[in-house]
């Protein structure tokens, strides 16, 4: 019995051993330190990404109890989470500093985290995978131990976790106070009466999971840990936790408490609507690069809220489309600036990439992609994700907001502008140094920069994809 | 299919040119004027096999794309489209061949920007699928804005950065119209559009969301100040694309979506519209008077010269007695045509400006005087440009104004009767450039040293005198071209 | 045969000046003059047939489209050819006149480095006029009416370094420009009612035209036809420089001699009134149109002509001499009498062509001299030139036998026996207008030519043959045309087939016999004696008593300040009409575009929202207890919200 159970939990498995080998590698063969981090991070993507694909085939099941849910949904953001990583490890610079830090290593502890959240089927797992991921970004955020900022960043990044994990639990112990039970399928039946007790577990349990999105007002922590981490962690810490937190609220709200649909949409949607405004309006003053697309970040996870909000199927499977989008977009951006990047010259502010036409043609035309797909001008990806919520949106009647979301990307275009014009207008004296970042990550960026382009002149199969991990089994009214 | 090559062509040669990188820009730019070239031969190839005596779409290409919507890669080329498609292919190796007037840096970029931009304007006038459209029409900034902020003048990024979001902030309202009506009609197909049944009020609002998108295109007053920044920033092929085609999509959107999609809101509303093209052709035309630089003249003489066809296609509606078809037909001929020979004109006038500015670097017209008794050949041309601005009779300018005017009459004498005054105003700040820039004495002695055109130059210049002369003295042809689909769009606009 | 024949007229000289444009300058002057003057010889002599032809076939009218323009719907634009004794005549005096000054063009322009260029313009011009007079739809009129304006504008610009040159030229252009609107409106008018433009059609439907009112305002309407008449006539007041639009044929005296003879006094400004002549269908049919016609025609007669007193610029003074001529053939028209008008229209064409081609080559002579007051006594250093110009003012003011006297007696009986409203106005004006003429026509002479000659011109002599040639040649008609064209072309129905008019009894009450016979008949009437009383004040004035003209001006200030200010209507046009549109179209874009759209509108909300950016940026203060204030503060706003409405819910 246990044993066909493990069978569904292989990728799990694989990572955790992975993980104890890394180690082990680590401690003992300090030579191949600088390389072993990639190769094996890498290896047990791929190899995830196999087993998971074998799993997609298989018929949703619980395990462990009930604790464990192994769905279509499950193994989709799982293969998703898997690529994110992959790409964000191969674009990964193999500098000292990053193998000293070991951040691939934290990194994996990170991706565990995330699938434990994916399959998450019970309060506690959901806690479970929630700190796993959430600690170890702590570390991520602080790898950069030299730096002052890093250290300052991730203390208060830290701290406002620690409240922000104290006023979830306190949601989560409101709920067994409630129901005596930690367990999320006894939620999904539609008799669960719309106390006022349950709104109110909700709402910290709400406020917990707009932490891990970074809307606002929780938001703090995401420009300040972007800007004082290393480029390759805002690269992971931008995308890939982004997953967990749609798995978080798809498992807590989406699937679960469908009574009080029509409670948590109205939070959810004022959550989306505050990011979106404000996450755009304060990215417009922003001079540093990194802190910039921490903003922007705010401004899209608003997008996926409000997609959300609309609090049906199609709603759902918009937001999650735009978080695929939202992924690759943002990868691409923080690959450039890792790819450009060395010990001795970290790209972090606008000016340092004036005139990166003359210098890196390639990589300013992968950014000008990124920024492009981010203004939302097709035929760029971007464009879709934000096309794909509006007529969601208007097809639920929610006409003033698409208006507002639209007059808001409107705003938006004007700062993704500036770096284009950084990067093709402008003249400077010192330009970025050609510097020798690896063929693997130059060509790991390049394929996903041509995705941002080809994707988007055929975006079919990712639509579909949402749509079929999406089931339309969730219970939903 | 050929309309596919005619799109996808040169969109894969700009990417192949930009992958050539900088070091080869000697051969990108032969192939870029090569495969331009191609291109123009084949949509000429379109319009002989393009049948004029069916009012329906022709060279339908109808594959499915994003199938969850129901969207399709659906093109098609029709009597309205087919026109401004030649246009482009027309101007753009003319472009492309005059970017080597001036030396550029990173001339491999400049002509992929152009490759590029071609593929997507011919891109929008053949989409018959809105999604398509939208698509096309909004990737045509990404190349505009690198046009003007890259080899732009010394204003430009604050040119380009308006020009983006004025464009921008008019097209996402179209983008939810577009969206509403697929919510409505179950697909994304324009045709399909025209037939919903819609309120009068739901009518409205639809128009005023397609307004402001095309509005800002066209540019009408009062959302046309981006037009003179752009214009007189932009490089000299940048302001010829700018001028001869993309205003053009304004016009093009007008007879595609507005006026067969919501009449009954174009009825209620053409007071309105008809107002501001008056004051398009007026107001813009005086403001035209008070310019001091060239650029900056012409580009208000484009929108002053945007106000009839904006005119012609709204000014039928006021016809005393209900919708008279002969009087619609009338009108919005003399608006395409008046976009056509506007195209070529403006194209011709600010190639002209760019030879000057090339040789003085000055675009301001107090720098200049006695043109004529150093550039000659040049000056004549120019004088003749100046002429078709002004509506000369036997140039291409002159017919769009007059059918239009005649149409105006037909409607409403005194709206005829103002608009008839761009007679003068036209004439006035045309001739009067003339006066100071190509005629008098020599007042700055470095004109004395120019040089007439070269190759460069004067090949261009001449095909487009030529085209404007041509269709001046004999427009028949291209009314014969358009005439049927036109009838169609009046069928659909009646509502029978 | 004849419509071939017509279309070569037309296209010979375009092929001529185009060549003579293209190739002029490599291949050479011999080269270039005798393509085109050849070109309009050729398209003389067809032309002259073409008359002859149909001067023996009466009833003959060609009316046919040469090619389809344009086709939408059911309307269809064509280029065609109207030929008929009306547009024969003029043909035959276009290309004749043409003929003489590009003859007479070879020597004026002998070492202008433009030679060429004058040459293919003048052609051109030919073309152009000839297209317009041929036309036989409101269409090619149009057409026509424009290129010949456009070639004017080229021809007075023709020496372009010369600052007053371009200046005129863009004042012509423009002016005409606005005739040109009016003219537009009224084909607009006519083709919005009858569906159509040509000619026959418009005609044909000429009284439905009439039945149709155009309402002005709510209440106000007038017969679609007039209001249509005005408007046409609007645009021959520009094209023939009428009063107010009069005031760019002087300045146009800045182009070269040759043009002033051909476009600003033979040919292009006489358009107008061949095009009254065109529209008589429709003129006839509304009384109030003629009376207009009538009054502008009668105010620029005699007004213009009080000008011509005090020029001391030789061209000046026959160029206000021509626009009230002008006036007189515009009158006649405002009396229906179309044939005494164009019959003046031609004598006019050939003693006008013939003094300004006097005068150039006076200037010629006194090497681009053109201060009459620095002439004088020139009669014994220029013989040919001094008859022949004495031959041209005889006509001008009518001397009994000269072609002019013909005409503007004509012309004269016509108006005195008119009944249009304010006739009579017309008639004192005309009969004024004869003495004025003569009084400025023999200041001219008798300045130019008698008196003393001053030394620094002793050794003045006759320009070459090429000038003097065509002087003699001109000379001819202006004396003897009239002899055997009066008759048929003014009283008899040599233009029936082209132009409606009353009976030649009705018009002029006065049976017509042979020319002898009209000549002594119209000694009875004034019009002789009034002219020769002005003779005789001119050699008071200008030989016997040179001081007393002084002495008037002294005495009359302001009379003589308004003459010499061409009663300030260039002052209106330039400093009033011109300063203000140009001071408001900078203001519009000031105040308009620049203030109010762009800088408050559109980069102030730019701005607005920057400001905005960077108060929101405030929060993010970098303080730990801020954010977690914000989280707080984030929870607690909702848990209030939502105990709140629960309360409201429960009470």
């Amino acid at each position: 019995m246990l044993i066909n159970e493990l069978y569904f939990i292989l990728p799990e498995l694989i990572i955790a051993s992975c993980v104890c080998l890394l180690i082990l590698i680590n401690s003992l063969a300090k030579s191949l330190r600088q390389y072993s981090g990639v190769l094996i991070g890498s290896a047990a993507m791929i190899a995830c990404i196999f087993s998971s694909l074998m799993l997609f085939g298989e018929n949703p099941i619980d395990i462990f109890n009930n604790h464990f849910k192994i769905d279509r949904l499950a193994t989709g953001l799982k293969l998703v989470t898997f690529v994110t990583a992959l790409i964000v490890m191969l674009g990964t610079n193999t500098d000292k500093l990053n193998a000293e830090s070991e951040i691939i290593l934290i990194e994996l502890f990170a991706v565990l985290g995330v699938l434990i959240l994916c399959s998450a089927n019970n309060l506690l797992t959901l806690y479970l995978g929630l700190e796993t991921l959430t600690l170890s970004m702590y570390g991520l955020v602080a790898s950069k131990k030299s730096s002052e900022i890093a250290t300052e960043s991730a203390m208060k990044f830290f701290i406002q976790g620690a409240i922000a994990s104290a006023i979830f639990l306190y949601g989560t112990s409101l709920i067994y106070g409630l129901y005596q039970t930690l367990s999320l399928t006894i939620f999904s039946n539609p008799d669960i009466n719309n106390s006022i007790e349950l709104q109110l577990a909700l709402t910290f349990i709400i406020c917990g999971i707009a932490f891990k999105f970074g809307a606002f007002p929780f938001h703090s922590w995401v420009p300040d840990s972007y800007h004082g981490s290393s480029n390759s962690v805002a690269l992971f810490i931008s995308t890939v936790p982004k997953i967990g937190a749609f798995a978080l609220i798809y498992r807590l709200l989406i699937t679960s408490f469908i009574a009080v649909t029509d409670f948590w949409t109205i939070l959810i949607l004022i959550l989306g609507l505050l990011s979106l405004i404000l996450g755009n309006l304060i990215a417009i003053s922003q001079s540093n690069l990194k802190r910039m697309l921490g903003y922007s970040a705010i401004g899209h996870m608003g997008f996926i809220l409000i997609a959300i909000s609309i609090g049906s199927l199609e709603g759902v499977q918009a937001s999650l489309f735009y978080l695929l989008v939202y992924i690759l977009m943002t990868s691409v951006a923080f690959m450039c600036l890792e790819v450009l990047s060395n010990r001795n010259r970290s790209i972090v502010s606008l000016s340092d990439i004036k005139d990166l036409n003359s210098s890196h043609p390639w990589i300013a035309l992968i950014m000008l992609f990124s920024m492009f797909s981010m203004v939302g001008i097709p035929p760029l990806i971007g464009f879709y994700a934000k096309w794909i919520v509006l007529s969601e949106l208007i097809n639920a009647g929610m006409l003033s907001v698409s208006i507002i979301a639209i007059i808001m990307s409107v705003i938006a275009a004007f700062y993704y502008l500036r770096v284009v014009w950084y990067m093709y207008f402008e003249k400077t004296e010192l330009p970025v140094m050609k510097k020798g970042s690896s063929l693997i990550q130059k060509s790991t960026l390049s394929v996903i920069g041509a995705m941002i382009l080809l994707i988007g002149l055929y975006p079919s199969p990712i639509i579909d994809f949402c749509k079929l991990i999406i089931s339309p089994f969730i219970l939903i009214d | 299919m050929i309309i596919d090559q005619i799109i996808w062509l040169p969109i894969l040669t700009g990417f192949m040119i930009i992958a050539l990188g900088e070091k080869r820009s000697e051969l990108s730019y032969r192939i870029s004027l090569f495969i331009s070239i191609l291109v123009f031969m084949f949509s000429v190839y379109v319009l002989y096999l393009f049948d004029p005596t069916t009012s329906g779409f022709q060279f339908v290409i109808k594959t499915q794309w994003i199938e969850r919507f129901n969207i399709n890669y659906h093109l098609g080329v029709d009597g309205i489209s087919l026109p401004l498609i030649i246009l482009t292919t027309f101007l753009t190796p003319i472009v492309i061949y005059t970017a080597k007037t001036t030396s550029k840096n990173k001339l491999h970029q400049y002509l992929a920007s152009f490759l590029l931009l071609e593929g997507l304007m011919v891109g929008v006038f053949s989409a018959m699928d809105a999604f398509l459209f939208y698509v096309f029409w909004e990737a045509m900034l990404i190349p505009m804005f690198l046009i003007i902020g890259v080899w732009g003048g010394k204003n430009r990024i604050y040119a380009t950065v308006k020009f983006f979001l004025y464009t921008f902030l008019g097209s996402v309202f179209m983008l939810i119209a577009i969206i509403y009506l697929y919510l409505k009609s179950g697909s994304y197909l324009i045709t399909d559009f025209y037939y919903l049944p819609l309120q009068i009020n739901q009518q409205i609002v639809i128009f005023l969301a397609f307004l402001f998108a095309f509005a800002v295109k066209i540019p009408m007053w009062p959302v046309h100040t981006w037009l003179p920044d752009a214009h007189v920033e932009a490089p000299t092929g940048g302001s010829v694309i700018l001028a001869a085609v993309l205003l053009k999509m304004g016009g093009y959107g007008i007879l595609r979506f507005s006026l067969p999609i919501t009449p009954e809101g174009s009825m209620t509303l053409a007071p309105f519209m008809i107002t501001l093209s008056l004051i398009a052709i007026i107001y813009i035309g005086l403001v035209a008077i008070a310019q001091t630089d060239m650029k900056k003249l012409i580009a208000y003489s484009s929108i002053s010269h945007m106000g009839f066809v904006t005119l012609g296609c709204f000014v039928f509606f006021i016809e005393t007695d209900a919708l008279n078809p002969a009087t619609m037909n009338l009108a919005i001929n003399g608006a395409m045509i008046q976009m056509i020979s506007h195209g070529l004109i403006s194209a011709a006038l600010f190639l002209s400006i760019g030879v000057m500015y090339d040789r003085l670097h000055t675009r301001e017209i107090n720098d200049y005087g006695g043109i004529v008794t150093a550039m000659p050949k040049f000056a004549t041309l120019m004088v003749f440009f100046a002429l078709s601005n002004a509506a000369l009779p036997g140039t291409s300018g002159f017919v769009g104004e007059l059918t239009v005017i005649l149409a105006a009459f037909k409607a409403n004498g005194f709206i005829a009767s103002l608009s008839a005054f761009t007679l003068i105003i036209g004439a006035a700040y045309t001739l009067w450039m003339i006066k100071r820039v190509i005629f008098g004495s020599v007042t700055n002695e470095r004109i004395n040293q120019l040089d007439d055109m070269n190759k460069l130059e004067s090949i261009p210049l001449g095909l487009l005198a030529l085209a404007i002369l041509i269709l001046g003295v004999w427009p028949k042809p291209l009314i014969d071209l358009m005439n049927q689909s036109i009838n169609l769009l009046t069928l659909v606009i009646t509502g029978t | 045969m004849l419509y071939k024949l017509s279309i070569l007229v037309l296209v010979i000289p375009l092929i001529g000046g185009i060549f003579a444009g293209i190739l002029g300058k490599t291949i050479g002057k011999t080269f270039t003059n005798t393509v085109t003057i050849s070109g309009v010889l050729t398209s003389f002599l067809i032309s002259s047939y073409i008359l002859y032809t149909i001067l023996n076939q009466p009833d003959l009218i060609l009316n046919q489209n040469i090619y389809q323009w344009l086709e939408i719907g059911s309307y269809s634009f064509n280029i065609g050819l109207l030929i008929d004794n009306l547009t024969a005549s003029m043909m035959v005096v276009v290309t004749f006149i043409s003929l003489m000054v590009h003859i007479y063009t070879i020597g004026y322009m002998h070492d202008d480095p433009g030679y060429h260029r004058f040459f293919s313009y003048i052609s051109l011009f030919t073309f152009s006029m000839l297209s317009l007079v041929m036309a036989n739809n409101f269409l090619q009129l149009f057409f026509g009416w424009e290129a010949v304006g456009v070639m004017s504008y080229l021809l007075i610009g023709f020496w372009f370094t010369k600052e007053s040159a371009i200046k005129a030229n863009f004042k012509a252009f423009i002016i005409n420009r606005v005739g040109d609107m009016f003219l537009l409106l009224g084909i607009a008018l006519l083709f919005s009612i009858s569906g159509s433009l040509d000619y026959s059609t418009v005609f044909s439907n000429a009284p439905m035209i009439s039945d149709q009112l155009f309402f002005i305002t709510e209440d106000w309407s007038v017969s679609a036809l007039t209001l249509a008449c005005v408007l046409l006539f609007g645009g021959a007041m520009g094209k023939s420089a009428q009063m107010p639009l009069h005031v760019w044929l002087p300045d146009s005296m800045e182009g070269p001699t040759p043009i002033s003879a051909l476009i600003h006094a033979a040919t292009m400004v006489t358009a107008g009134v061949f095009m009254l002549a065109r529209m008589s269908p429709l003129f006839e049919l509304t009384e109030s149109a003629l009376s207009f016609v009538l009054i502008v025609g009668s105010l620029t007669a005699i007004s213009t002509g009080l000008l011509g007193l005090v020029q001391f610029d030789i061209k000046r003074v026959i160029a206000y001499s021509t626009l009230s001529q002008l006036g007189y053939m515009v009158v006649a028209a405002g009396v229906s009498a179309y044939s005494a008008s164009l019959f003046h229209l031609m004598t006019h064409a050939f003693f006008k062509a013939l003094l300004f081609l006097a005068a150039g080559s006076v200037i010629v002579a006194l090497h681009h001299e053109q201060d009459i007051r620095n002439m004088g006594g020139l009669r014994k250093r220029l013989p040919i030139t001094y008859t022949t110009s004495l031959i041209g003012t005889l006509a001008l003011i009518g001397f009994p036998g000269f072609s002019g006297f013909f005409s503007k007696d004509a012309l004269i009986e016509a108006v005195a026996h008119s009944s249009v409203y304010a006739h009579e106005f017309a008639y004192y004006c005309v009969l004024i207008g004869v003495f004025i003429t003569s009084l400025y026509s023999f200041r001219l002479l008798f300045i130019v030519f008698h008196g003393s000659l001053s030394e620094h011109n002793n050794n003045v002599r006759e320009p070459q043959l090429s000038i003097v040639l065509p002087l003699i040649l001109l000379s001819i008609p202006s004396m003897l045309v009239a002899w055997p064209t009066v008759g048929p072309m003014v009283f008899e129905n040599f233009f029936s087939n082209s132009i409606v008019q009353p009976s030649s009894l009705e018009l002029f009450g006065y049976e017509f016999t042979n020319s002898l016979n009209f000549l002594t008949h119209s000694l009875s009437g004034p019009v002789t004696y009034i002219a020769i009383s002005g003779i005789g004040i001119a050699y008071l004035f200008y030989i016997k008593r040179p001081e007393i003209p002084n002495k008037l001006a002294i005495t009359f200030k302001p009379l003589y300040k308004l003459l010499q200010e061409k009663y300030y209507f260039d002052y209106l046009y330039e400093n009033i009409l011109a300063k203000f549109f140009s001071s408001l179209g900078n203001r519009l874009w000031n105040l308009g575009d620049i203030k109010l759209i762009d800088n408050y509108i559109v980069n102030g909300t730019a701005k607005k929202i920057e400001s905005l950016s960077n108060r929101a940026q405030l929060m993010q203060s970098g303080y730990i207890y801020h954010y977690a204030l914000m989280m707080m503060l984030g929870l607690s706003i909702f848990l209030g919200f939502i105990i709140i409405n629960r309360i409201g819910m429960a009470s």
